[in-house]
């Protein structure tokens, strides 16, 4: 009897034990009055530049010496890398949500349920800027604030998030290997392309990168000509797809296709007709064009099927390829690779295509460069400490802490200012200095996001079912790019059984009565 | 004294019986009630981008039927036909298990390694199965790194090379590989039982029918399996159940990758996907309900009548 008791008592016991375990995640919460909790996406910046600028704002608020502030009591940083996707969980909940959230995407349905703070008080905020002092919203990047900008039902139109980084997205080049391969190809290229018979640049047209295939195949066969990846979701090649695309459809107004709209009037996500834009078709020819012979991936890795972004990256900064698909954060995140194959990497523009938008010359391509600009930090409705992180988005929002921010780990805010003007600008690495080149160097950027639109006309499609993840929203990159082996581009997006635009008139169809508000 | 004593004496032991109910009936009313009456309620709702509940009648049921029956959305249809597929793994399943569990039965030669090496994959995770057959077929050569799968390589000898699991590459080898993986994953637990059952047939019953000059393929055809056919009717009603748990195989072989228009995926794994997204979308929820119920609406007939032709057509057996 005394025996089934302990039974009883313990199961009992353990049952309870069990039900706490279950409340108490991760060995307690972040929140704590007080003490400034974030939560970020771990990239490639790293956390240092973080606790520099939570120990300088701290130390700033408070009136004492930035040492004086201490981690886990003063602010506390926790680097999550679901947070992109597992944003609902940590925000419904009191328990561990932290005051502020540093992720690479954020989602409008966040702020339509009432989870995420109004941050108009942090937009009109002044700051010191070059040009003198100036509220956040005046300083910072049009496009990047209205994306997050909307007029939501009953609560009115604010904004809930800004913008941290503008990633450009573009073509990595390995400068050491480029310098060594002699033109002996056929197809003509710039005079200032070569100097001595050997490439001193980067290509500037699609058929300049056409000739440096064939030299560098001539310099060595073995040599990988463009690393890329399909084996995931993400790949970098919506920079190549964006860039012709709009050089061909036109940017805010339509170019050589009357009727079918421009690149941002597709962001308008109106229907699926948008998804019949010629220029996309361009755009696939193009990479069908460089990619693809006798229904095989040619001028990249053998196994480009199974080889993961990461690795693609990888064995470029190993010195295995000649181009590579990638954003500024590559230097950082492949430090090691890069310090042992002793290479010099630089960014380029994305090759221009022919028949292209062109400046008002009316020969020279417009300078277009495709801007990442999904990175935001915003705060939870629930978190404990709300004004704090607002002041603290304030403060590193004021030029001076953009050009800091730039300096510390490479990336651009999407503010106005230059980062070629910071003071250790000198001090930059090649590769980050090509970063900032292609930034500010632009004619005009090119971003996921519908421009010149008011935010109570953008389309509750786009606004909450995540349409600026993928262009073809319904059909991933890789599908795309490896249904180019056997298919036309037309047939990739409009006339084969399982199109582009054949899935997105299903979606759209379901879209229309999902948000009755839907235009189209 | 004595009364007082039988009084304590039976509230405790009403409260030892009402704790122990307690916990059964506790979970009886969340786990089933809540969660199935909350299931069918919220299938006749809609939760637009506000998190607002707007009621819609059979709208879900109505759109999903459309999408499944008349293929107003490919991918949905697929996936939910593709369920099906998991009726004719276990098909094959049932006659290698019975095959296999005899053979373990007779004590063939090594029969303990071979019932360790059909056990061992019920003891480990699915998902280090899924692992360890994924590189069996893994193919690399990218120059900078050459390697292959065990599978990939032996059959690369033999003149076949194909881009086994590739991800976004639709081969007609996927299908035939995720129906080995599923029938190598499924069969070490049907064995166990199938033989487990024949080891309980009396002595004295294979012993008269070796008596009589059966040979072990008589024996199976018609002393054993009649005998353990108990076991095998409550397999074989298992088998469409099945169908609502068809989803860890392929995506775990494929590394989550459905394939265009959802060509390896099925119905529970669409719904593995609906609702792991709906604390971001919520209405997902809801399709994930109906997708289910609509699942059921098919699962449920055939498992009736396939349960009421069981019991009319296998006896009866004791021993």
């Amino acid at each position: 009897m005394k025996k089934s008791k302990l039974l009883l008592l313990a199961g009992i016991g353990l049952c309870f034990t069990s039900l706490v375990g279950c409340g108490k995640r991760g060995g307690g919460s972040i929140a704590q009055a007080g003490r400034l909790s974030i939560v970020y996406y771990p990239g490639g910046y790293g956390e240092e530049y973080l606790q520099y600028f939570c120990q300088q704002f701290l130390a700033n608020k408070r009136g004492v010496q930035p040492s004086e502030i201490v981690y886990g009591v003063d602010y506390i940083l926790e680097p999550d890398p679901d947070i992109t996707y597992d944003w609902a969980r940590r925000i419904e909940t009191t328990t561990n949500c932290p005051d502020l959230i540093i992720s690479n995407a954020m989602s409008a349905r966040a702020v339509s349920r009432g989870l995420v703070a109004n941050l108009e008080s942090v937009y009109n905020t002044e700051v010191a800027t070059s040009k003198g002092n100036k509220k956040i919203r005046e300083f910072v990047m049009s496009e990047a604030k209205e994306q997050y900008t909307y007029d939501f039902k009953g609560a009115g139109k604010f904004s809930f998030a800004m913008p941290w980084t503008a990633i450009p997205i573009s073509i990595a080049y390995n400068n050491t290997i480029l310098k060594k391969i002699t033109h002996v190809s056929s197809i003509p290229v710039g005079e200032d392309a070569l100097s001595n018979g050997k490439w001193v640049r980067p290509p500037k047209t699609v058929n300049e990168l056409k000739a440096i295939f064939e030299d560098a195949t001539n310099y060595d066969p073995a040599l990988t000509k463009f690393g890329f990846s399909i084996s995931g979701g993400a790949n970098w090649f919506e920079s190549l797809i964006i860039t012709w695309w709009a050089q061909r459809q036109g940017i805010d107004t339509e170019y050589l296709y009357a009727g079918e709209g421009s690149y941002y009037d597709f962001w308008a996500y109106k229907n699926e007709e948008i998804f019949k834009q010629t220029g996309i078709q361009d755009a696939l020819a193009t990479i069908k064009d460089l990619f693809v012979k006798n229904g095989q991936i040619v001028n990249s890795y053998a196994s480009v099927e199974s080889i993961t972004l990461k690795e693609s990256q990888q064995a470029f900064a190993e010195g295995k390829a000649l181009f590579c698909l990638t954003g500024d954060f590559f230097e950082k995140e492949y430090a090691e690779q890069i310090a042992l194959s002793q290479q010099d990497f630089r960014m380029m523009r994305v090759p221009s295509i022919e028949n292209a938008v062109t400046k008002e010359d009316g020969t020279t391509p417009i300078d277009l460069s495709y801007i990442n600009i999904s990175s935001c930090a915003y705060v939870p409705n629930k978190a404990t400490n709300k004004e704090l992180a607002k002041e603290f988005l304030a403060y590193t929002s004021s030029e001076e802490n953009c050009k800091k921010m730039s300096e510390m780990i490479g990336a651009i805010r999407p503010f106005d200012y230059d980062a070629r003007t910071v003071n250790g600008y000198s001090g930059l690495s090649a590769f980050t200095k090509s970063v900032f080149n292609l930034y500010y160097d632009a004619d005009d950027y090119l971003v996921k996001f519908p421009r010149n639109v008011e935010s109570s006309k953008i389309s509750a499609a786009f606004l909450f079912e995540n349409a600026s993840e993928n262009i073809f929203y319904a059909v991933k990159y890789g599908e795309v790019i490896s249904s180019l082996k056997n298919y036309s581009p037309r047939q990739i997006m409009i006339d084969g059984e399982d199109s582009v635009y054949q899935q997105m008139k299903t979606k759209f169809d379901q879209w229309r009565t999902d948000y009755p508000e839907i235009n189209g | 004294m004595i009364l007082r004593k039988q009084v304590f004496a039976k509230s405790k032991r009403t409260i030892f019986i009402v704790s122990f109910l307690a916990l059964s009936l506790i979970h009886f009313a969340v786990f089933w009630c809540y969660i199935n009456f909350d299931t069918i309620r919220l299938t006749f709702y809609r939760i637009n981008q506000y998190g607002e509940e707007i009621f819609v009648g059979g709208e879900n049921y109505l759109r999903l039927f459309k999408d499944i029956f008349e293929r107003q959305n490919k991918g949905t249809a697929t996936a939910f036909w593709n369920s099906f597929h998991a009726i004719g793994i276990n098909m094959m399943i049932l006659p290698l298990s019975i095959f296999v569990a005899y053979a373990l039965y007779k004590k063939v030669y090594g029969y303990k390694f071979f019932r360790i090496i059909f056990y061992i994959p019920s003891v480990i995770s699915i998902v280090v199965l899924a692992a360890a057959f994924r590189e069996m077929f893994r193919q690399y050569n990218d120059g900078y790194r050459i390697a292959s799968g065990p599978a990939a390589q032996i059959l690369s000898w033999l003149g076949i090379n194909k881009n086994w699991l590739a991800p976004y590459v639709d081969t007609d080898v996927k299908w035939p590989l995720i129906y080995t993986f599923a029938i190598l994953n499924g069969m070490g637990t049907n064995v166990i039982l199938i033989a487990s059952a024949m080891n309980r047939i009396p002595k004295e019953i294979t012993e008269a029918s070796r008596l009589d000059g059966c040979g072990y393929f008589n024996e199976l055809f018609h002393v054993s399996l009649p005998l353990v056919m108990p076991t095998i009717t409550t397999w074989v009603m298992m088998i469409f159940s099945s169908v609502y748990s068809f989803f860890m195989q392929p995506m775990l072989l494929l590394d989550g990758n459905p394939g265009r228009g959802n060509i390896y995926m099925t119905a529970p794994w669409q719904i593995f996907d609906l609702v792991t997204t709906a604390d971001i979308k919520q209405q997902n929820l809801v399709t994930a309900a109906c997708l289910g119920l609509i699942l059921t609406m098919f699962i449920l007939p055939l498992n009736l009548i396939m349960r009421a032709l069981l019991n009319k057509f296998t006896a009866e057996v004791s021993y």
